[in-house]
């Protein structure tokens, strides 16, 4: 049977299955499900060129209807892809061959909201902003407030293994799941046990968190819920300098003066956002902000914090920066966007993790590293007790196309060799998926064998979104004719 | 030199194992084999006492460091030898028993403090460190762990790492899959595996999570890297007395849901807190009888409970209609102006639930004695019963279901009691004491294991989980299945990718699959 032919076959069993009107597979459809937000997507579109196309998506609303689809998948060896709004900066849903993509966005109930267990179980296709609204009228909060947050789903967190610019206090998503539910590689139907921590073998749930889809497609989640905060304690404060910076940072984190947010801009950083954030016009700007349910508690840790933050030489700047960063949080990765319509410019990040002896080495290696190519700057957030992550956003610019690609390359490439040799991480949220894959290998090491010899146990197929994570060998974009040759 | 005369292992191994570890560090003295065939799992105790004992294993070891381990695991694997890592052996499911023979890797002899990185709040230390040793020399620095099991003087890292144990400061401090950071794992192909030692990241979570609760089937565990807390510079103690337990319940949810994390909240169930204070809920130290320790007053009680304990259902019942009030006990532990506001509110939260202040003197009485109960319970076997915890857990408004369906599973055969700790604002975990004999022997093996599968099976029913703590060994094996709801594919996956073989302490975990359970390995006679 020839490729197209077996393409024919899926779509007919998969109206079959679901009805026409939740099956698509015209070409202005692929197209667009093709690129997510990742820059070079975008640019390869823009200019014509399209690396892969999908053979068809469907909207699946039940996991019945998913496992399904999975088993038909399956037992006809073709790939499927997991999409829930396309948010992702790192391929992570990009097709690989002529796959099949399945929309969770169709299965977007909230299924309830439970005041006293202060849980709710929520379906993969939920978008962020939904999700919170609807707590919020109930009076709580998820906590979870990535960047993305306009534009992306319960179940992509869940396969990247997401953190909000809140989880230093709200903790990370994989803080907050209870129990998944989701189909396995051959389709059959997982339910994982409802309880606050269970001590039964390995944990299941944290095992498929951040797997990307390569080892299961989750459903839905029960997550922990918290109720709203009365109050928002927010200030800035300013520091002569990213090493005095960070080391405040360590003592609120070290001393259970933790706030909700806690994020330090490196000189670069706060000059550039001087304007939106009111910073000083020089130096770092640290900004805190304590929010709790609890707020005399809150009002005592943040009256804590502010004292210590004064007593390691940081300058007072008031609510206002602090107030400010709240209303302009989410316009950073919109307002990045605007510089792609300049041909000749191109701007990216890259996050890493770091342990807080090497935090400060890391980040004046990579800047120095970066300076070279282009402009960068970065703030550090996500800060915990042993450590913190740092977001470096760099600019590129050449007129020739060709360059330009190469110095965004060769910026990844001396940031990845930095990290490994200083012993940091190139692996947090959100997401690894193809972008970082290859350094992944490296910084993994053994655990990188065991985790291809895990997903081809799991899925020997290579049905669940083959070539993410360099989990699977034969999973890099190919043609069709390259398949052809595995018959 | 030793005699190696009658071991069952093949010669040729033997002497390739002095290679490694040396003639100092292994034996095969029947004595000493004997002596590592069973763990603290109560079933092991009456088995004893019967004369029932199962079969040793063949030989134990004590490596000193990682490459004697990799080579152990080696020869392990190329001659399809049984390996099971140990700890202390305070395991209370049978995790460390050998069920097929093989060779025990006791760790003990690795156990450094490797590193302390002050600054990043990290110590990385190996496998075989007792807990309370460990925990000294943090506080040396300044530091706390956070991590209190019971069982602290005499269990170690690797094996809370490789159980997902809790201690009994968990609400505030976490438990260990909280604490660990990064892991040295021996793979059964003999390899090592080293995590990353980064802040939480999406991959490097996953490996550690392989590896945390794998009970020794995936590995063995060498060292593990630890975030650390500052050690507390305050601490407060409370206790309070419910008129009932649901009202205490709400207390404990109301504070956690308050975002207050005491480091201790134990509250006891009517039966308990009857027990405890016989009645009379004590709010001031009782004056020292003379020549009356704590271990002769627990004694002096057995004798006075046995001869009911042939039938339990009538004690259970005497006590469960009888007694109404519940004990609750507070610690709070950090920063001073942190510990106070938290102790306030919380005396808000339970007078506002209807409890009434009993002052500090209950907490601290439980401070003091906290370690003391497990080291008495050997006495209680002497004479002539037996006793044992079941622990589950399960979410806030499924905890009374689930604490009177399995107390009614278990009151016929056992007398039972219960405290819930280890709260979240999400639920609680579920801690049953249970007491019971039988005429015979033979009688009190039965009759345990009645009691076990009567408990698992109400608590499967009403959705709590098999195991909050404590793991699962072989006890509970057999309930894997229902517990994972599905998801035991991706386990046996882990085990078949990871030990295909199936050398890595065969019987444990999950029952009832080859490759968990001996999977054709050779028998100890060949």
């Amino acid at each position: 049977m020839t490729e197209e032919n077996k393409i024919a076959q899926v779509i007919e069993l998969l109206v079959n299955l679901l009805g026409r009107e939740r099956v698509v597979s015209d070409h202005a459809s692929m197209v667009i499900y093709s690129r997510e937000i990742f820059m070079p997507g975008s640019i390869g579109l823009s200019q014509g060129k399209i690396q892969n196309l999908a053979s068809a998506v469907c909207y699946p609303e039940t996991v019945d209807e998913v496992s399904k689809i999975i088993s038909r998948a399956r037992a006809n060896r073709i790939p499927v892809i997991v999409f829930g709004a396309g948010s992702g900066v790192l391929v992570g849903t990009a097709p690989s061959h002529n796959g099949i993509i399945i929309d969770l966005k169709r299965m977007k109930k909230i299924r309830a909201i439970n005041r006293t267990n202060h849980t709710v179980e929520v379906e993969s296709g939920v978008m962020c902003e939904d999700l919170e609204r609807a707590l919020n009228q109930e009076g709580f909060t998820l906590g979870h407030f990535p960047g993305s947050f306009y534009h992306s789903t319960v179940g992509a967190w869940l396969s990247t293994s997401s953190a909000g610019q809140l989880s230093a206090k709200y903790g990370r998503i994989k803080d907050m799941v209870i129990s998944l539910e989701g189909t396995l590689a051959d389709g059959s139907i997982f339910r994982t046990r409802r309880t606050p921590r269970s001590a039964t073998g390995p944990d299941i749930d944290q095992i498929l968190l951040g797997s990307d889809a390569t080892l299961a497609i989750i459903t839905s989640a029960v997550l922990n819920i918290f109720p709203l905060p009365e109050k928002k304690i927010y200030r800035g404060f300013g520091f002569a300098d990213v090493k005095s910076g960070l080391d405040a940072m360590r003592e609120l984190m070290q001393k259970e003066l933790t706030p909700a947010v806690l994020t330090l801009f490196d000189p670069a950083g706060t000059k550039f956002n001087q304007e939106k954030l009111s910073g000083p016009s020089s130096g770092c700007l640290l900004v805190v902000g304590y929010e709790a349910a609890n707020s005399e508690l809150s009002e005592l840790r943040a009256r804590l914090g502010f004292e210590r933050l004064k007593q390691m030489g940081g300058t007072d700047l008031g609510e206002e920066p602090g107030l400010k960063w709240l209303e302009h949080r989410y316009s950073l990765p919109f307002n990045q966007s605007k510089a792609v319509s300049q041909s000749d410019t191109l701007v990216d990040t890259i996050e890493v993790s770091v342990i807080w002896k090497d935090a400060f080495a890391l980040y004046e290696k990579v800047v120095n590293e970066i300076s070279k190519f282009g402009m960068a700057m970065a703030h550090f957030s996500h800060a915990c007790r042993e450590g913190v992550y740092i977001y470096f956003s760099f600019a590129v610019s050449d007129s020739d196309p060709e360059k330009l690609k190469e110095k965004q390359q060769k910026v990844w490439e001396s940031t990845m060799e930095s990290c490994l040799t200083i012993g940091a991480s190139v692996s947090n949220y959100p997401g690894i998926s193809l972008r970082r894959a290859q350094w992944l290998k490296q910084e993994l090491g053994v655990g990188h064998e065991l985790l291809q010899k895990l997903k081809k146990e799991i899925d020997p197929d290579n049905i669940l979104n083959p070539g993410k994570l360099e989990l699977s060998q034969e999973g890099a974009p190919a043609r069709p004719s390259k398949m052809e040759k595995k018959e | 030199m030793k005699s190696i005369a009658h071991s069952s292992l093949p010669k040729a191994v033997v002497q390739e194992i002095i290679g490694i570890v040396g003639e100092d560090n292994f034996s095969v003295m029947p004595v000493q084999l004997t002596s590592y065939s069973r763990d603290i799992w109560t079933r092991k105790t009456l088995e004893m006492q019967a004369g029932k004992l199962s079969e040793p294993a063949q030989m134990v070891v004590w490596p000193e460091n990682v490459e004697q381990v990799q080579a152990l695991v080696r020869l392990g694997s190329e001659n399809e030898i049984p390996l099971i890592p140990l700890g202390a052996a305070s395991g209370v499911c049978g995790g460390t028993v050998p069920l097929t023979g093989g060779i025990i890797i006791d760790l003990k002899k690795m156990d450094k403090i490797r590193k302390l990185d002050q600054e990043s709040f990290l110590v990385e230390a190996e496998a075989g460190i007792i807990g309370e040793v460990f925990e000294r020399e943090l506080n040396h620095q300044g530091f706390t762990l956070g991590h209190f099991p019971s069982s602290i003087y005499c269990s170690s890292l690797g094996g809370w790492v490789a159980t997902r144990s809790a201690g009994q400061l968990s609400s505030k401090y976490g438990k260990i899959e909280d604490m660990v950071v990064s892991l040295e794992v021996v793979l059964p192909d003999g390899q090592i595996l080293r995590t990353r030692t980064v802040p939480a990241v999406s991959t490097n979570l996953s490996l550690n999570h392989i590896f945390i609760g794998s009970e020794g089937t995936l590995g063995i565990i060498t060292a593990a890297t630890l975030r650390l807390w500052e050690y507390p510079r305050a601490r407060a103690f409370q206790g309070f007395v419910f008129p009932d337990l649901h009202n205490g319940l709400e207390a404990i949810r109301n504070m956690m849901q308050a975002e207050l994390r005491p480091a201790v909240i134990r509250l006891y169930d009517p039966v308990d807190t009857y027990f405890s204070s016989q009645g009379i809920i004590e709010e001031k130290p009782k004056p020292k009888k003379a020549g009356l320790s704590a271990k002769r007053g627990l004694i002096h009680l057995a004798r006075k409970v046995l001869p009911w304990l042939y039938t339990p259902s009538l004690p259970n019942r005497f006590l469960q209609s009888r007694a109404k009030k519940s004990k609750l006990i507070l610690v709070f532990e950090g920063e001073p102006e942190i510990v106070e506001m938290e102790h306030k509110q919380a005396k808000e939260i339970c007078l506002q639930a209807g409890g009434i202040d009993t002052g500090e003197w209950p907490a601290k009485n439980w401070w003091k004695h906290r370690y003391k109960v497990s080291y008495t319970m050997s006495k209680v076997f002497d004479l002539g019963f037996f006793v044992d915890t079941i622990e589950v857990a399960t979410l806030w408004d499924n905890l009374e279901n689930l604490y009177y369906t399995m107390q009614k599973a278990i009151t016929k055969n056992a007398l039972v009691m219960a405290h819930f700790s280890h709260a979240y604002p999400q639920g609680c975990s579920i801690y049953f004491s249970i007491a019971a004999t039988g005429r015979t022997l033979e009688d009190r093996l039965k009759r345990y294991d009645e009691i076990w599968a009567d408990a698992l099976n109400a608590c499967m029913q009403a959705g709590g989980t098999l195991s909050h703590h404590h793991g699962i060994g072989i006890l509970k094996a057999k309930w894997m299945e229902v517990e994972a709801g599905g998801a035991n594919p991706l386990l046996f996956a882990l085990k078949r990718t990871i030990d295909p073989k199936g050398i890595m302490n065969p019987g444990k975990l999950c029952a009832g699959r080859s490759v968990f359970a001996r999977n054709g390995l050779k028998s100890p006679a060949q």
